[in-house]
């Protein structure tokens, strides 16, 4: 047995060429189901949006690694099969080089990839000394309770069940701080449209700041797995003028307590 | 040991009606390992099927917005039970349970595990531990239905009771004792019971692999099973363990869960990435590009894997965020380097499609996306608007159906002849994964789209003013040609079965030691071992004027050779 030589005369070239065009279609066709990217909501808070434009840079990153991988992939599929039975190729064990920079071209994406996240969440997490509003949501099971503590002192509630959701309201542009508890098990607030989940747990309080910068009616649901009627624990919230949210806040209704 | 007597060299057109005539009472008292990890596969594929059809309910409830195919409380069992029988169930003892006990005392050159008894103890509790969990649909109240992942105080006696939790519970425990046990039977046979010549660095990847996994089972299933042990003094003796009410704290469940949970998910993918390792250089006719970079990316997964489990808990709000985000995108360094390892190693190569090599290309391919998503969940404020959605499912359904259907079932595929002495059918083999592959991106694809547009994980009911009713449907007829195309699987079984094709011993011209003994190997594997020189002992002595090619990578050096062990060859 010996071994072949290089099968990648010009000829076989042009052969290999001709057979990777059905291969590069189904490359397209993969990557046409890759369009998450469109798909995200582009945050209707400043919080959310923060993260929007992070996963689009993620996105892109993601999406050309897998686009570079892929067709090495589909390069090795097409053009290296074997081309006969004493098809021996190169018995390569390794390659210093080329094995140091796969190694540390990932490191430095990462490494770049965490700097922006690490920018990110911090803006995210970000809270302000004095908010405008501040309220309180409590998750139970299977509903939401949301709480204003009201520049008077007073306090108002909106409560969100399964045989009514119920909306609360947030002032557009201005910064309403949320402390997030449980009366019971592990929920998680989510508003897929703020981009922004937090988890509810007892023995935690969680404290975030949301800043609208859309007016309209988002749905808000529980993404946490909590129990029977998880599914029906939806609520939305609705941004209006801040002054608009003023007249609402005062007409609603103060607990006794 | 003990040890029975030894079968006589198969043939293959009688043997498999001999071993069925005395099948009990052998099945029943067998210590040999490689009857003990078909007795794993057959059992762990069983669970895979009765998980899968969990799953086709489920997605028969989701296809219709607003369906009442199942009620809620069914819903919730099926997808706890759904979760716990793949992941616990399947796809960790079908890798290091079913081929680790079959494959790696061969691939070392063993006679048989380190600990044979013990072994056989770990398959029992196994299938007890099985069987318990799926009878716990059977009693009053049903099965448990807290999710997989058990959240306390979700799974507590006030929330959860009925005895399909305590049946999850004990189940859990019994098959975290069986992991550990095959744990240190691993460990104490790769460390202890190589052939002369066998060094450490001519282990073949999938030994290494098995190694690692076995350690971090070791460091993981305790966790579990401690934890397991609180929740039930929890539920039944007042420990208000994890109870704000009691002085305790809820949020140590999901701590110790996830230190358990992040490793199992490596313990999950890691002897998959070996099986895939082991078949590529196979069938692309040369050695493993990059071996040892290859065993050191497995340490590395290994040693990030115990520091990332908080990235379960982003949204908690009480872990460190950038230090949980670093580790976990670190791991995609490692990754990475398998990714090239396996690409250099089919570059330049003479590759022949086979139906293992289809499976692991496959593998490739899909493994990618789930890595690629990965990557995006391990950046905190991108996890706080995707966690518990649809495309959290959708990020590990790839990366698990990528690694244990895909490198699984390469597996199954390229050891089937070795185990059974005779050849499946290519094209049933073949149309298996093309129908799995075509169901993988039909069900998971529209799964991240559900996810971005907000749809929660774990919901029986959406409503059609959702907008999640087409990407539902896609997502349905996508698993749904997945369960199909066992189909195929189960008529490549029957086939092979009912009209025998011997393969020989070494049908695919691999190169490492379980190809040099006999297809099924008898009973004590070995008549004879060829010398070993490199990680590819059957190929040296069957293509010498390539074995010469070899660079002269390991020096014959004295102290770190192969451990003494028992067979005396």
């Amino acid at each position: 047995m010996t071994v072949a030589p290089d099968p990648s005369g010009p000829r076989a070239r042009r052969s290999i060429r001709s057979r990777a065009l059905p291969g590069l279609a189904l490359l397209a066709l993969l990557l046409s189901g890759c369009t998450f990217h469109m798909e995200n909501y582009t945050g209707a808070t400043k919080q959310g949006h923060l993260i929007y434009r992070l996963f689009q840079g993620f996105d892109i990153v993601a999406l050309a690694i897998g686009v570079f991988v892929w067709a090495l992939i589909f390069w090795c599929i097409l053009a290296y099969r074997r081309r006969h039975r004493e098809h021996w190729p190169p018995q390569t064990h390794h390659n210093l080089p080329w094995e140091v920079a796969y190694t540390t071209i990932p490191v430095l994406i990462v490494g770049v990839l965490f700097g922006y996240t690490y920018v990110a969440e911090n803006s995210v997490n970000k809270v302000v000394a004095n908010p405008d509003n501040v309220m309180t949501i409590t998750a139970f099971q299977w509903g939401w309770k949301f709480d204003y503590n009201l520049p008077d002192g007073g306090k108002a509630e909106v409560i969100s069940d399964p045989n009514h959701y119920g909306t609360f309201e947030l002032p557009d542009n201005q910064v309403t701080r949320v402390n997030l508890v449980t009366a019971d098990v592990v929920h998680e607030f989510d508003v897929p449209e703020f981009d922004f989940e937090r988890y509810a747990q007892s023995g935690v309080v969680n404290t975030f700041d949301l800043t609208p910068t859309k007016t309209g009616t988002f749905i808000g649901r529980c993404a946490q797995f909590c129990g029977l009627h998880h599914d029906l624990m939806i609520f939305y919230v609705k941004v209006v003028q801040p002054a608009q949210f003023q007249t609402w806040v005062q007409q609603l209704e103060r607990p006794t307590t | 040991m003990t040890l029975l007597a030894e079968r006589r060299p198969a043939a293959p057109h009688e043997e498999p009606h001999e071993e069925h005539r005395r099948g009990l009472l052998y099945w029943l008292t067998s210590t040999d390992h490689k009857v003990i990890g078909k007795n794993y596969l057959v059992t762990t594929t069983i669970f895979l099927l009765c998980g899968g059809l969990m799953a086709m309910f489920i997605r028969v409830q989701l296809f219709w917005p607003n369906s009442h195919f199942t009620t809620q409380e069914t819903f919730n069992q099926l997808f706890t039970m759904h979760g716990t029988v793949m992941l616990l169930l399947f796809a960790g003892p079908f890798a290091f349970a079913g081929f680790a006990n079959y494959i790696v005392p061969l691939q070392v050159g063993a006679p048989d595990m380190a600990f044979p008894r013990l072994n056989a103890l770990s398959y029992w509790l196994f299938l007890s531990g099985g069987i318990i969990m799926l009878s716990s649909f059977l009693v009053a109240g049903g099965a448990a239905s807290f999710g997989w992942t058990a959240y306390a105080p979700l799974s507590d006696s006030l929330n959860s009771p009925g005895a399909g939790a305590d049946l999850w519970v004990v189940s859990l425990f019994l098959t975290g004792f069986s992991a550990i046990f095959s744990g240190i039977n691993l460990v104490a046979t790769t460390f202890a019971l190589r052939a002369p010549g066998m060094t450490m660095f001519r282990l073949p990847i999938f030994t290494w692999n098995m190694l690692v996994t076995a350690i971090l089972i070791l460091i993981a299933f305790p966790v579990l099973t401690s934890a397991l042990v609180m929740l039930y003094f929890d539920r039944h003796f007042h420990t208000h363990i994890f109870e704000v009410a009691g002085g305790g704290a809820p949020i140590l469940w999901q701590h110790l869960f996830w230190f358990f949970g992040h490793p199992e998910v490596y313990i999950l993918a890691l002897p998959y990435f070996g099986i895939v390792s082991d078949i590529i250089p196979v069938f692309s006719r040369r050695p493993l590009f990059g071996y040892r970079g290859m065993v050191f990316a497995t340490l590395t997964i290994a040693g990030l894997s115990t520091g990332v489990w908080a990235h379960h808990m982003f949204t908690t709000g009480v872990v460190l965020l950038p230090f949980f985000s670093a580790m976990t995108m670190l791991i995609a360094v490692p990754t990475g380097i398998k990714f090239f390892s396996w690409i250099g190693t089919m570059w330049r190569g003479a590759i022949q499609f086979k139906s293992p090599m289809v499976w692991a290309v496959g593998f490739l391919v899909v493994f990618l996306a789930g890595g690629l998503s990965g990557v995006i969940l391990a950046s905190p404020p991108l996890d706080f608007y995707t966690n518990n959605t649809y495309f959290i499912v959708a990020h590990f359904h790839e990366v698990l159906i990528g690694t244990t259907i895909f490198g699984g079932f390469a597996g199954l595929y390229f050891w089937y002849p070795k185990m059974t002495g005779r050849m499946h059918r290519e094209w049933l083999a073949n149309a298996h994964f093309g129908l799995a592959f075509i169901g993988f991106w039909l069900q998971t694809t529209p799964q991240y789209v559900a996810g971005l547009h907000g749809m929660p994980r774990r919901i029986a009911i959406y409503q059609p003013s959702d907008g999640w009713t087409s990407l539902n449907r896609l997502s349905s007829i996508g698993a749904w040609c997945i369960g199909a195309s066992f189909l195929f699987f189960l008529w490549n079984m029957w086939i092979s079965w009912r009209k025998p094709v011997p393969a020989g011993s070494n049908p695919w011209d691999a190169g490492s030691l379980e190809w040099a003994t006999s297809s099924p190997p008898p009973h004590h594997n070995f008549h004879s071992i060829p010398p070993i020189r490199s990680e590819r002992p059957v190929w040296d002595a069957n293509h010498p004027d390539l074995a010469e090619l070899e660079e002269p990578r390991i020096p014959a050096e004295v102290g770190s050779g192969p451990s003494g062990n028992g067979h005396g060859s």
